[in-house]
Protein backbone atom coordinates (compact mmCIF):
# COMPACT_ATOMS: atom_id res chain seq x y z
CA UNK A 1 0.00 0.00 0.00
CA UNK A 2 2.91 2.35 0.80
CA UNK A 3 4.38 1.86 -2.66
CA UNK A 4 1.07 2.56 -4.35
CA UNK A 5 0.68 5.75 -2.36
CA UNK A 6 4.20 6.78 -3.34
CA UNK A 7 3.45 6.23 -7.04
CA UNK A 8 0.35 8.39 -6.70
CA UNK A 9 2.28 11.16 -4.95
CA UNK A 10 5.00 11.08 -7.61
CA UNK A 11 2.57 11.21 -10.54
CA UNK A 12 1.12 14.54 -9.48
CA UNK A 13 4.31 16.67 -9.76
CA UNK A 14 5.08 15.06 -13.12
CA UNK A 15 1.64 15.85 -14.52
CA UNK A 16 1.84 19.29 -12.96
CA UNK A 17 5.11 20.00 -14.70
CA UNK A 18 3.70 18.76 -18.02
CA UNK A 19 0.73 21.11 -17.61
CA UNK A 20 3.15 23.98 -17.09
CA UNK A 21 5.27 22.90 -20.05
CA UNK A 22 2.68 22.28 -22.75
CA UNK A 23 0.47 24.92 -24.29
CA UNK A 24 0.00 27.22 -27.23
CA UNK A 25 3.41 28.80 -26.66
CA UNK A 26 6.56 26.68 -26.49
CA UNK A 27 8.53 27.44 -23.37
CA UNK A 28 11.72 25.49 -22.60
CA UNK A 29 11.57 23.14 -19.63
CA UNK A 30 14.48 24.94 -17.98
CA UNK A 31 12.59 28.22 -17.96
CA UNK A 32 9.47 26.52 -16.58
CA UNK A 33 11.61 25.10 -13.81
CA UNK A 34 13.09 28.52 -13.13
CA UNK A 35 9.65 30.11 -12.77
CA UNK A 36 8.45 27.27 -10.55
CA UNK A 37 11.40 27.79 -8.23
CA UNK A 38 10.68 31.50 -8.06
CA UNK A 39 13.46 32.88 -10.28
CA UNK A 40 12.77 35.67 -12.80
CA UNK A 41 12.82 34.99 -16.55
CA UNK A 42 14.41 37.15 -19.23
CA UNK A 43 11.45 36.59 -21.51
CA UNK A 44 8.76 38.55 -19.76
CA UNK A 45 5.93 37.20 -21.94
CA UNK A 46 6.77 33.61 -20.99
CA UNK A 47 6.84 34.58 -17.35
CA UNK A 48 3.38 36.12 -17.61
CA UNK A 49 2.01 33.08 -19.46
CA UNK A 50 3.41 30.72 -16.86
CA UNK A 51 2.45 32.69 -13.77
CA UNK A 52 -0.81 34.26 -14.84
CA UNK A 53 -2.24 31.46 -16.97
CA UNK A 54 -0.68 28.00 -16.69
CA UNK A 55 0.08 27.98 -12.97
CA UNK A 56 -3.42 28.99 -11.79
CA UNK A 57 -4.92 26.62 -14.38
CA UNK A 58 -2.89 23.67 -13.06
CA UNK A 59 -3.70 24.51 -9.44
CA UNK A 60 -7.37 24.94 -10.31
CA UNK A 61 -7.37 21.56 -12.07
CA UNK A 62 -5.88 19.88 -9.01
CA UNK A 63 -8.34 21.48 -6.64
CA UNK A 64 -11.38 20.89 -8.86
CA UNK A 65 -10.38 17.26 -9.44
CA UNK A 66 -9.92 16.64 -5.74
CA UNK A 67 -13.14 18.45 -4.78
CA UNK A 68 -15.36 16.64 -7.28
CA UNK A 69 -13.80 13.26 -6.50
CA UNK A 70 -14.19 13.61 -2.75
CA UNK A 71 -17.77 14.82 -3.28
CA UNK A 72 -18.37 11.66 -5.33
CA UNK A 73 -16.87 9.42 -2.67
CA UNK A 74 -18.98 11.02 0.08
CA UNK A 75 -22.11 10.56 -2.05
CA UNK A 76 -21.29 6.94 -2.88
CA UNK A 77 -20.93 6.08 0.79
CA UNK A 78 -23.91 8.17 1.90
CA UNK A 79 -26.26 6.59 -0.62
CA UNK A 80 -24.53 3.22 -0.39
CA UNK A 81 -24.41 3.28 -4.17
CA UNK A 82 -21.30 2.79 -6.29
CA UNK A 83 -22.80 4.70 -9.20
CA UNK A 84 -23.60 7.84 -7.22
CA UNK A 85 -21.77 11.00 -8.13
CA UNK A 86 -22.36 14.74 -8.27
CA UNK A 87 -23.23 14.79 -11.97
CA UNK A 88 -25.33 11.64 -12.19
CA UNK A 89 -27.41 12.54 -9.14
CA UNK A 90 -28.23 15.90 -10.69
CA UNK A 91 -26.33 17.92 -8.10
CA UNK A 92 -24.10 19.49 -10.73
CA UNK A 93 -27.21 20.37 -12.76
CA UNK A 94 -28.71 21.94 -9.67
CA UNK A 95 -25.58 24.01 -9.24
CA UNK A 96 -25.74 24.89 -12.97
CA UNK A 97 -29.30 26.08 -12.60
CA UNK A 98 -28.23 28.29 -9.71
CA UNK A 99 -25.41 29.69 -11.82
CA UNK A 100 -27.78 30.14 -14.78
CA UNK A 101 -30.15 32.17 -12.67
CA UNK A 102 -27.30 34.44 -11.61
CA UNK A 103 -25.61 34.65 -15.03
CA UNK A 104 -28.67 34.90 -17.23
CA UNK A 105 -31.12 36.81 -15.08
CA UNK A 106 -28.91 38.94 -12.87
CA UNK A 107 -25.88 38.99 -15.17
CA UNK A 108 -26.45 42.57 -16.21
CA UNK A 109 -27.27 43.94 -12.80
CA UNK A 110 -24.43 42.65 -10.61
CA UNK A 111 -21.30 44.11 -12.25
CA UNK A 112 -19.90 41.26 -14.32
CA UNK A 113 -16.37 40.88 -13.03
CA UNK A 114 -16.43 42.11 -9.49
CA UNK A 115 -16.16 40.05 -6.35
CA UNK A 116 -19.91 40.44 -5.77
CA UNK A 117 -20.63 38.72 -9.05
CA UNK A 118 -18.56 35.68 -8.14
CA UNK A 119 -20.01 35.57 -4.67
CA UNK A 120 -23.44 35.55 -6.33
CA UNK A 121 -22.39 32.77 -8.73
CA UNK A 122 -21.04 30.65 -5.88
CA UNK A 123 -24.13 31.37 -3.80
CA UNK A 124 -26.37 30.44 -6.72
CA UNK A 125 -24.50 27.20 -7.32
CA UNK A 126 -24.63 26.35 -3.63
CA UNK A 127 -28.37 27.01 -3.41
CA UNK A 128 -29.03 24.90 -6.51
CA UNK A 129 -26.84 22.01 -5.34
CA UNK A 130 -28.29 21.94 -1.84
CA UNK A 131 -31.86 22.05 -3.19
CA UNK A 132 -31.19 18.94 -5.28
CA UNK A 133 -29.51 17.24 -2.31
CA UNK A 134 -32.51 17.88 -0.08
CA UNK A 135 -34.82 16.49 -2.78
CA UNK A 136 -32.61 13.38 -3.08
CA UNK A 137 -32.50 12.98 0.69
CA UNK A 138 -36.29 13.08 0.90
CA UNK A 139 -36.57 10.55 -1.92
CA UNK A 140 -33.92 8.28 -0.41
CA UNK A 141 -36.22 8.00 2.61
CA UNK A 142 -39.16 6.98 0.38
CA UNK A 143 -37.53 4.90 -2.38
CA UNK A 144 -35.24 2.36 -0.79
CA UNK A 145 -33.93 1.04 -4.09
CA UNK A 146 -30.69 2.78 -4.94
CA UNK A 147 -31.20 2.25 -8.67
CA UNK A 148 -34.52 4.11 -8.43
CA UNK A 149 -32.81 6.90 -6.54
CA UNK A 150 -30.30 7.28 -9.38
CA UNK A 151 -33.21 7.54 -11.81
CA UNK A 152 -34.78 10.24 -9.63
CA UNK A 153 -31.44 12.06 -9.77
CA UNK A 154 -31.29 11.78 -13.54
CA UNK A 155 -34.89 12.99 -13.88
CA UNK A 156 -34.21 15.95 -11.61
CA UNK A 157 -31.21 16.67 -13.84
CA UNK A 158 -33.49 16.81 -16.89
CA UNK A 159 -35.84 19.10 -15.05
CA UNK A 160 -33.08 21.55 -14.26
CA UNK A 161 -31.90 21.36 -17.88
CA UNK A 162 -35.34 22.36 -19.07
CA UNK A 163 -35.39 25.22 -16.60
CA UNK A 164 -31.97 26.30 -17.88
CA UNK A 165 -33.27 26.17 -21.49
CA UNK A 166 -36.12 28.43 -20.50
CA UNK A 167 -33.74 30.85 -18.82
CA UNK A 168 -31.55 30.82 -21.94
CA UNK A 169 -34.59 31.57 -24.07
CA UNK A 170 -35.32 34.74 -22.14
CA UNK A 171 -31.74 35.85 -21.56
CA UNK A 172 -29.65 38.35 -23.47
CA UNK A 173 -27.29 37.18 -26.16
CA UNK A 174 -24.14 38.01 -24.16
CA UNK A 175 -25.55 36.20 -21.15
CA UNK A 176 -26.26 33.09 -23.20
CA UNK A 177 -22.80 33.23 -24.76
CA UNK A 178 -20.96 33.41 -21.45
CA UNK A 179 -23.21 30.73 -19.98
CA UNK A 180 -22.58 28.36 -22.88
CA UNK A 181 -18.82 28.87 -22.60
CA UNK A 182 -19.00 28.28 -18.85
CA UNK A 183 -21.15 25.19 -19.43
CA UNK A 184 -18.46 23.49 -21.50
CA UNK A 185 -16.29 23.27 -18.42
CA UNK A 186 -12.81 24.68 -18.19
CA UNK A 187 -9.97 25.07 -15.77
CA UNK A 188 -8.38 27.76 -17.88
CA UNK A 189 -10.76 30.60 -17.14
CA UNK A 190 -9.43 30.96 -13.64
CA UNK A 191 -7.56 34.00 -12.36
CA UNK A 192 -5.52 34.27 -9.17
CA UNK A 193 -8.22 36.21 -7.34
CA UNK A 194 -10.93 33.68 -8.25
CA UNK A 195 -8.59 30.83 -7.42
CA UNK A 196 -8.16 32.37 -3.98
CA UNK A 197 -11.88 32.20 -3.29
CA UNK A 198 -12.13 28.73 -4.82
CA UNK A 199 -9.20 27.47 -2.73
CA UNK A 200 -10.50 28.99 0.48
CA UNK A 201 -13.86 27.22 0.23
CA UNK A 202 -12.61 24.07 -1.52
CA UNK A 203 -9.65 23.34 0.74
CA UNK A 204 -11.63 23.91 3.93
CA UNK A 205 -14.39 21.58 2.72
CA UNK A 206 -11.77 18.95 1.84
CA UNK A 207 -10.18 19.25 5.28
CA UNK A 208 -13.57 19.07 6.98
CA UNK A 209 -14.35 15.86 5.09
CA UNK A 210 -11.34 14.26 6.79
CA UNK A 211 -13.20 14.67 10.09
CA UNK A 212 -15.88 12.28 8.81
CA UNK A 213 -13.63 9.27 8.19
CA UNK A 214 -14.87 7.34 11.22
CA UNK A 215 -18.62 7.66 10.53
CA UNK A 216 -17.99 7.05 6.80
CA UNK A 217 -16.42 3.69 7.60
CA UNK A 218 -19.33 2.82 9.88
CA UNK A 219 -21.74 3.74 7.07
CA UNK A 220 -20.18 1.04 4.87
CA UNK A 221 -22.23 -1.40 6.94
CA UNK A 222 -25.43 0.52 6.26
CA UNK A 223 -27.26 3.02 8.43
CA UNK A 224 -28.68 0.51 10.93
CA UNK A 225 -25.33 -0.96 11.84
CA UNK A 226 -23.77 2.49 11.94
CA UNK A 227 -26.46 3.68 14.31
CA UNK A 228 -25.95 0.65 16.57
CA UNK A 229 -22.28 1.61 16.85
CA UNK A 230 -23.17 5.01 18.23
CA UNK A 231 -23.13 7.08 15.02
CA UNK A 232 -25.67 9.91 14.86
CA UNK A 233 -27.06 9.07 11.43
CA UNK A 234 -29.04 12.22 10.83
CA UNK A 235 -26.21 14.54 11.78
CA UNK A 236 -23.63 12.54 9.83
CA UNK A 237 -25.83 12.43 6.75
CA UNK A 238 -26.48 16.16 6.90
CA UNK A 239 -22.77 16.88 7.29
CA UNK A 240 -21.96 14.60 4.34
CA UNK A 241 -24.64 16.22 2.20
CA UNK A 242 -23.53 19.76 3.02
CA UNK A 243 -19.88 18.96 2.33
CA UNK A 244 -20.49 17.16 -0.95
CA UNK A 245 -22.90 19.92 -1.99
CA UNK A 246 -20.35 22.59 -1.12
CA UNK A 247 -17.52 20.83 -2.97
CA UNK A 248 -19.68 20.32 -6.07
CA UNK A 249 -21.14 23.80 -5.97
CA UNK A 250 -17.89 25.71 -5.60
CA UNK A 251 -16.21 23.68 -8.36
CA UNK A 252 -19.18 24.08 -10.66
CA UNK A 253 -19.30 27.82 -10.02
CA UNK A 254 -15.66 28.32 -11.06
CA UNK A 255 -15.07 25.59 -13.65
CA UNK A 256 -18.49 24.80 -15.04
CA UNK A 257 -20.47 21.58 -14.65
CA UNK A 258 -17.83 18.87 -15.05
CA UNK A 259 -19.19 15.39 -15.60
CA UNK A 260 -17.89 11.95 -14.59
CA UNK A 261 -14.86 12.89 -12.49
CA UNK A 262 -16.78 12.64 -9.23
CA UNK A 263 -18.26 9.29 -10.14
CA UNK A 264 -15.17 7.68 -11.59
CA UNK A 265 -12.23 8.83 -9.50
CA UNK A 266 -13.33 7.16 -6.23
CA UNK A 267 -13.42 3.86 -8.14
CA UNK A 268 -9.97 4.41 -9.61
CA UNK A 269 -8.72 5.14 -6.09
CA UNK A 270 -10.43 2.02 -4.67
CA UNK A 271 -9.04 -0.19 -7.41
CA UNK A 272 -5.58 1.32 -7.10
CA UNK A 273 -5.36 1.25 -3.31
CA UNK A 274 -7.44 -1.95 -3.01
CA UNK A 275 -9.47 -0.83 -0.02
CA UNK A 276 -12.75 0.79 0.97
CA UNK A 277 -11.33 2.00 4.27
CA UNK A 278 -11.93 5.75 4.18
CA UNK A 279 -8.85 6.46 6.29
CA UNK A 280 -6.85 5.50 3.18
CA UNK A 281 -9.49 6.01 0.51
CA UNK A 282 -10.51 9.60 1.27
CA UNK A 283 -7.01 11.13 1.04
CA UNK A 284 -6.07 8.98 -1.95
CA UNK A 285 -9.31 9.88 -3.73
CA UNK A 286 -8.38 13.54 -3.32
CA UNK A 287 -4.88 12.86 -4.69
CA UNK A 288 -6.19 10.73 -7.58
CA UNK A 289 -8.71 13.48 -8.33
CA UNK A 290 -5.89 16.02 -8.53
CA UNK A 291 -3.94 13.76 -10.86
CA UNK A 292 -6.95 13.15 -13.10
CA UNK A 293 -7.72 16.88 -13.08
CA UNK A 294 -4.20 17.59 -14.32
CA UNK A 295 -4.46 14.81 -16.91
CA UNK A 296 -7.71 16.32 -18.25
CA UNK A 297 -6.04 19.72 -18.50
CA UNK A 298 -3.16 18.19 -20.36
CA UNK A 299 -5.51 16.46 -22.80
CA UNK A 300 -7.42 19.69 -23.31
CA UNK A 301 -4.32 21.63 -24.42
CA UNK A 302 -2.38 18.88 -26.22
CA UNK A 303 -4.21 18.31 -29.53
CA UNK A 304 -4.53 21.91 -30.66
CA UNK A 305 -1.90 24.61 -30.55
CA UNK A 306 -4.36 27.44 -30.36
CA UNK A 307 -7.61 26.34 -28.76
CA UNK A 308 -8.38 24.67 -25.44
CA UNK A 309 -10.78 21.73 -25.83
CA UNK A 310 -13.79 21.92 -23.46
CA UNK A 311 -13.35 19.67 -20.42
CA UNK A 312 -16.73 18.10 -20.91
CA UNK A 313 -15.49 16.71 -24.21
CA UNK A 314 -12.68 14.92 -22.37
CA UNK A 315 -14.08 13.69 -19.04
CA UNK A 316 -16.59 11.26 -20.64
CA UNK A 317 -13.79 9.74 -22.73
CA UNK A 318 -11.88 9.00 -19.52
CA UNK A 319 -14.93 8.27 -17.39
CA UNK A 320 -17.21 6.08 -19.43
CA UNK A 321 -14.73 3.23 -20.09
CA UNK A 322 -14.06 3.08 -16.34
CA UNK A 323 -17.77 2.96 -15.52
CA UNK A 324 -18.39 0.23 -18.08
CA UNK A 325 -15.45 -1.73 -16.69
CA UNK A 326 -16.90 -1.36 -13.19
CA UNK A 327 -20.31 -2.61 -14.31
CA UNK A 328 -18.87 -5.54 -16.27
CA UNK A 329 -16.33 -6.56 -13.62
CA UNK A 330 -18.76 -6.01 -10.77
CA UNK A 331 -18.41 -9.57 -9.51
CA UNK A 332 -14.64 -9.45 -9.52
CA UNK A 333 -14.28 -6.08 -7.81
CA UNK A 334 -14.10 -6.97 -4.15
CA UNK A 335 -15.35 -3.70 -2.78
CA UNK A 336 -18.85 -4.14 -4.13
CA UNK A 337 -20.24 -6.74 -1.77
CA UNK B 1 -29.07 -7.21 37.83
CA UNK B 2 -30.77 -8.48 34.70
CA UNK B 3 -29.28 -7.15 31.47
CA UNK B 4 -32.64 -6.20 30.02
CA UNK B 5 -36.24 -6.04 31.22
CA UNK B 6 -39.36 -4.90 29.42
CA UNK B 7 -42.26 -3.31 31.31
CA UNK B 8 -45.63 -3.10 29.57
CA UNK B 9 -43.83 -2.10 26.38
CA UNK B 10 -45.88 -0.74 23.50
CA UNK B 11 -44.22 -0.80 20.09
CA UNK B 12 -45.13 0.33 16.61
CA UNK B 13 -45.53 3.64 14.88
CA UNK B 14 -47.50 6.67 16.08
CA UNK B 15 -51.10 5.84 15.29
CA UNK B 16 -50.36 2.18 14.59
CA UNK B 17 -49.65 0.13 17.70
CA UNK B 18 -48.23 -3.23 16.63
CA UNK B 19 -47.41 -4.78 19.99
CA UNK B 20 -48.83 -3.90 23.39
CA UNK B 21 -48.27 -5.00 26.97
CA UNK B 22 -44.91 -6.66 26.33
CA UNK B 23 -43.24 -7.60 29.62
CA UNK B 24 -40.29 -9.91 30.00
CA UNK B 25 -36.69 -10.35 31.03
CA UNK B 26 -33.59 -11.16 29.04
CA UNK B 27 -31.10 -13.25 31.01
CA UNK B 28 -27.32 -13.09 30.83
CA UNK B 29 -25.22 -16.11 29.92
CA UNK B 30 -27.91 -17.79 27.88
CA UNK B 31 -29.27 -17.81 24.35
CA UNK B 32 -32.86 -16.56 24.13
CA UNK B 33 -34.83 -17.15 20.95
CA UNK B 34 -37.60 -14.83 19.77
CA UNK B 35 -40.08 -16.86 17.71
CA UNK B 36 -43.14 -15.79 15.81
CA UNK B 37 -44.81 -15.71 12.40
CA UNK B 38 -43.70 -13.32 9.66
CA UNK B 39 -45.06 -9.81 10.00
CA UNK B 40 -46.12 -10.31 13.61
CA UNK B 41 -43.74 -7.65 14.88
CA UNK B 42 -40.51 -9.44 15.79
CA UNK B 43 -38.32 -6.91 14.05
CA UNK B 44 -40.34 -4.02 15.47
CA UNK B 45 -39.84 -5.40 18.96
CA UNK B 46 -36.10 -5.84 18.39
CA UNK B 47 -35.76 -2.34 16.96
CA UNK B 48 -37.56 -0.92 19.98
CA UNK B 49 -35.31 -2.84 22.35
CA UNK B 50 -32.23 -1.54 20.55
CA UNK B 51 -33.48 2.03 20.82
CA UNK B 52 -33.61 2.49 17.04
CA UNK B 53 -37.36 2.96 17.13
CA UNK B 54 -38.89 4.91 20.04
CA UNK B 55 -41.35 2.96 22.17
CA UNK B 56 -44.94 4.17 22.24
CA UNK B 57 -45.40 3.31 25.90
CA UNK B 58 -43.97 1.30 28.74
CA UNK B 59 -40.29 0.97 29.39
CA UNK B 60 -37.15 -0.84 28.35
CA UNK B 61 -34.73 -1.12 31.28
CA UNK B 62 -31.13 -1.83 30.28
CA UNK B 63 -28.88 -2.82 33.19
CA UNK B 64 -31.12 -0.98 35.61
CA UNK B 65 -31.33 2.18 33.52
CA UNK B 66 -34.26 3.28 31.33
CA UNK B 67 -33.30 2.99 27.66
CA UNK B 68 -34.64 6.44 26.83
CA UNK B 69 -32.26 8.06 29.33
CA UNK B 70 -29.21 6.49 27.70
CA UNK B 71 -26.96 8.44 25.38
CA UNK B 72 -26.22 7.15 21.91
CA UNK B 73 -22.74 6.15 23.00
CA UNK B 74 -23.87 4.45 26.21
CA UNK B 75 -26.40 2.47 24.20
CA UNK B 76 -23.75 1.45 21.67
CA UNK B 77 -21.61 0.23 24.56
CA UNK B 78 -24.49 -1.88 25.92
CA UNK B 79 -26.32 -3.40 22.94
CA UNK B 80 -24.76 -4.59 19.70
CA UNK B 81 -26.73 -5.90 16.74
CA UNK B 82 -26.42 -8.34 13.87
CA UNK B 83 -28.95 -8.41 11.04
CA UNK B 84 -29.07 -9.33 7.37
CA UNK B 85 -28.67 -5.84 5.95
CA UNK B 86 -26.63 -5.68 2.76
CA UNK B 87 -23.29 -4.14 3.53
CA UNK B 88 -20.80 -2.44 1.26
CA UNK B 89 -17.87 -3.65 3.30
CA UNK B 90 -16.41 -6.09 0.75
CA UNK B 91 -13.36 -3.88 0.32
CA UNK B 92 -12.46 -3.98 4.00
CA UNK B 93 -10.34 -6.72 5.47
CA UNK B 94 -11.98 -9.02 8.00
CA UNK B 95 -9.91 -7.36 10.69
CA UNK B 96 -10.93 -3.85 9.64
CA UNK B 97 -14.59 -4.83 9.65
CA UNK B 98 -14.42 -6.34 13.13
CA UNK B 99 -12.50 -3.30 14.35
CA UNK B 100 -15.52 -1.15 13.43
CA UNK B 101 -17.10 -2.69 16.53
CA UNK B 102 -14.67 -0.64 18.62
CA UNK B 103 -16.29 2.60 17.38
CA UNK B 104 -18.15 3.44 20.62
CA UNK B 105 -14.83 3.26 22.48
CA UNK B 106 -12.37 4.94 20.11
CA UNK B 107 -11.74 8.64 19.69
CA UNK B 108 -12.70 11.08 16.99
CA UNK B 109 -10.61 9.47 14.26
CA UNK B 110 -11.27 5.88 15.34
CA UNK B 111 -7.60 5.08 16.02
CA UNK B 112 -7.23 1.69 17.73
CA UNK B 113 -5.17 1.19 20.88
CA UNK B 114 -3.21 -1.98 21.67
CA UNK B 115 -6.09 -3.04 23.88
CA UNK B 116 -8.54 -2.53 21.00
CA UNK B 117 -6.40 -4.70 18.72
CA UNK B 118 -6.39 -7.42 21.37
CA UNK B 119 -10.18 -7.31 21.68
CA UNK B 120 -10.54 -7.54 17.88
CA UNK B 121 -8.17 -10.54 17.78
CA UNK B 122 -10.01 -12.28 20.60
CA UNK B 123 -13.37 -11.69 18.89
CA UNK B 124 -12.05 -13.21 15.67
CA UNK B 125 -10.69 -16.20 17.56
CA UNK B 126 -13.99 -16.67 19.38
CA UNK B 127 -15.85 -17.09 16.09
CA UNK B 128 -13.05 -19.14 14.52
CA UNK B 129 -12.18 -16.61 11.83
CA UNK B 130 -8.75 -15.47 13.04
CA UNK B 131 -7.06 -17.27 10.14
CA UNK B 132 -8.88 -15.05 7.64
CA UNK B 133 -8.24 -11.74 9.40
CA UNK B 134 -6.16 -10.25 6.54
CA UNK B 135 -8.54 -11.38 3.79
CA UNK B 136 -11.09 -9.13 2.13
CA UNK B 137 -14.64 -9.53 3.40
CA UNK B 138 -15.75 -10.03 -0.22
CA UNK B 139 -13.80 -13.30 -0.41
CA UNK B 140 -15.86 -14.89 2.40
CA UNK B 141 -18.89 -17.15 2.05
CA UNK B 142 -22.22 -15.95 3.46
CA UNK B 143 -21.83 -18.10 6.56
CA UNK B 144 -18.32 -16.80 7.20
CA UNK B 145 -19.46 -13.25 6.63
CA UNK B 146 -22.15 -13.65 9.25
CA UNK B 147 -19.55 -15.04 11.67
CA UNK B 148 -17.45 -11.95 11.06
CA UNK B 149 -20.47 -9.74 11.74
CA UNK B 150 -20.91 -11.63 15.01
CA UNK B 151 -17.23 -11.05 15.79
CA UNK B 152 -17.83 -7.36 15.13
CA UNK B 153 -20.65 -7.43 17.70
CA UNK B 154 -18.32 -9.21 20.15
CA UNK B 155 -15.65 -6.56 19.60
CA UNK B 156 -18.24 -4.00 20.66
CA UNK B 157 -17.93 -5.74 24.10
CA UNK B 158 -21.59 -5.20 24.94
CA UNK B 159 -23.34 -7.29 27.59
CA UNK B 160 -26.29 -7.69 25.20
CA UNK B 161 -26.25 -8.87 21.57
CA UNK B 162 -29.47 -8.71 19.55
CA UNK B 163 -29.63 -10.64 16.27
CA UNK B 164 -32.50 -10.14 13.82
CA UNK B 165 -32.82 -13.32 11.73
CA UNK B 166 -29.05 -13.68 11.35
CA UNK B 167 -29.44 -17.06 9.66
CA UNK B 168 -31.97 -15.98 7.04
CA UNK B 169 -29.76 -16.26 3.95
CA UNK B 170 -27.51 -19.10 5.09
CA UNK B 171 -27.39 -22.73 4.02
CA UNK B 172 -28.44 -25.44 6.46
CA UNK B 173 -24.94 -26.19 7.76
CA UNK B 174 -24.12 -22.52 8.33
CA UNK B 175 -27.45 -21.99 10.11
CA UNK B 176 -26.74 -24.72 12.61
CA UNK B 177 -23.14 -23.58 13.04
CA UNK B 178 -24.17 -19.96 13.60
CA UNK B 179 -26.77 -20.79 16.23
CA UNK B 180 -24.34 -23.16 17.96
CA UNK B 181 -21.72 -20.42 17.97
CA UNK B 182 -24.17 -17.96 19.53
CA UNK B 183 -25.08 -20.42 22.27
CA UNK B 184 -21.40 -21.04 22.99
CA UNK B 185 -20.63 -17.31 23.13
CA UNK B 186 -23.55 -16.65 25.48
CA UNK B 187 -22.41 -19.32 27.95
CA UNK B 188 -18.66 -18.73 27.69
CA UNK B 189 -18.71 -14.92 27.72
CA UNK B 190 -21.78 -14.50 29.94
CA UNK B 191 -23.57 -12.37 27.34
CA UNK B 192 -27.32 -12.01 26.99
CA UNK B 193 -27.94 -13.13 23.40
CA UNK B 194 -31.35 -12.57 21.84
CA UNK B 195 -31.96 -14.04 18.40
CA UNK B 196 -35.04 -13.87 16.24
CA UNK B 197 -35.25 -16.77 13.80
CA UNK B 198 -37.46 -19.08 11.79
CA UNK B 199 -35.11 -22.02 12.31
CA UNK B 200 -37.19 -23.37 15.17
CA UNK B 201 -35.91 -26.92 14.94
CA UNK B 202 -32.29 -25.75 15.20
CA UNK B 203 -32.78 -23.17 17.90
CA UNK B 204 -34.93 -25.11 20.42
CA UNK B 205 -32.17 -27.46 21.63
CA UNK B 206 -29.72 -24.56 22.04
CA UNK B 207 -31.81 -21.69 23.40
CA UNK B 208 -32.50 -22.08 27.09
CA UNK B 209 -35.19 -19.38 27.06
CA UNK B 210 -37.90 -18.48 24.58
CA UNK B 211 -39.75 -15.28 23.77
CA UNK B 212 -42.88 -16.16 21.83
CA UNK B 213 -45.00 -13.72 19.85
CA UNK B 214 -48.22 -15.63 19.22
CA UNK B 215 -50.36 -15.19 16.13
CA UNK B 216 -52.82 -13.03 18.13
CA UNK B 217 -49.90 -10.88 19.33
CA UNK B 218 -49.58 -12.18 22.87
CA UNK B 219 -46.13 -12.28 24.36
CA UNK B 220 -45.10 -15.41 26.27
CA UNK B 221 -41.69 -15.91 27.85
CA UNK B 222 -40.17 -18.75 29.79
CA UNK B 223 -37.68 -21.56 29.85
CA UNK B 224 -37.61 -23.60 26.69
CA UNK B 225 -38.26 -26.91 28.50
CA UNK B 226 -41.46 -25.79 30.17
CA UNK B 227 -42.83 -23.93 27.13
CA UNK B 228 -42.23 -26.73 24.65
CA UNK B 229 -43.68 -29.46 26.85
CA UNK B 230 -47.07 -27.85 26.30
CA UNK B 231 -47.98 -28.08 22.63
CA UNK B 232 -50.82 -25.55 23.10
CA UNK B 233 -48.34 -22.76 23.79
CA UNK B 234 -46.22 -23.55 20.75
CA UNK B 235 -49.29 -24.05 18.56
CA UNK B 236 -50.38 -20.49 19.35
CA UNK B 237 -47.37 -19.20 17.38
CA UNK B 238 -49.05 -19.80 14.05
CA UNK B 239 -52.67 -19.33 13.08
CA UNK B 240 -52.47 -22.25 10.67
CA UNK B 241 -54.30 -25.14 12.35
CA UNK B 242 -52.75 -27.70 10.03
CA UNK B 243 -49.28 -27.02 11.45
CA UNK B 244 -48.87 -28.34 14.97
CA UNK B 245 -46.04 -28.72 17.44
CA UNK B 246 -44.89 -32.17 18.48
CA UNK B 247 -43.47 -31.98 22.05
CA UNK B 248 -41.70 -35.32 21.61
CA UNK B 249 -39.83 -34.45 18.45
CA UNK B 250 -39.56 -30.81 19.54
CA UNK B 251 -40.54 -29.75 16.07
CA UNK B 252 -43.46 -28.42 14.04
CA UNK B 253 -44.92 -30.80 11.52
Amino acid sequence: MRRRLLILILIIPILFFCCMLWGSVDIPAGDVMRVLTGQPLENHVWEVILIESRLPMALCAMLAGAALSVAGLLLQTTFNNPLAGPSILGISSGASLGVAVVMLLLGGSVGVHGFGYYAAVVGGAMTGAMTILVILLVFSGIVRSTAMLLIVGILVGYLTSSAISLLNFFATQEGVHSFVIWGMGSFSGITWSRLGVFAMIGVSALLLSLLLIKPLNALLLGSRYAESMGIDIRRTRNALMILSGLLTAVTTAFCGPIGFLGLVVPHIARMFMRTSNHAVLLPTTALTGSAVGLLCTLLSVLPSRTEVIPLNAITPVIGIPVIIYIIVARKRLHYFN
Amino acid sequence: MEPLTLHELQCGYPGAVILDGISGTLHGGVLTALLGANGIGKSTLLRTICGVQPSLGGEVIVEGKPLKDMSRKELAQTISIVNTDQTGAGGLTVEELVALGRHPFTGFFGRLSGEDHKIVRNALEAVGMAHRSKDYVATLSDGMRQKVMIARALAQTTPIIVLDEPTAFLDAASRIETIRLLQKLATEQGKAVLISTHDIGQVLPLASHLWLLTHDRHFITGETGSLTSDSCVMDSLFSNRNVRFDPLRQEFF
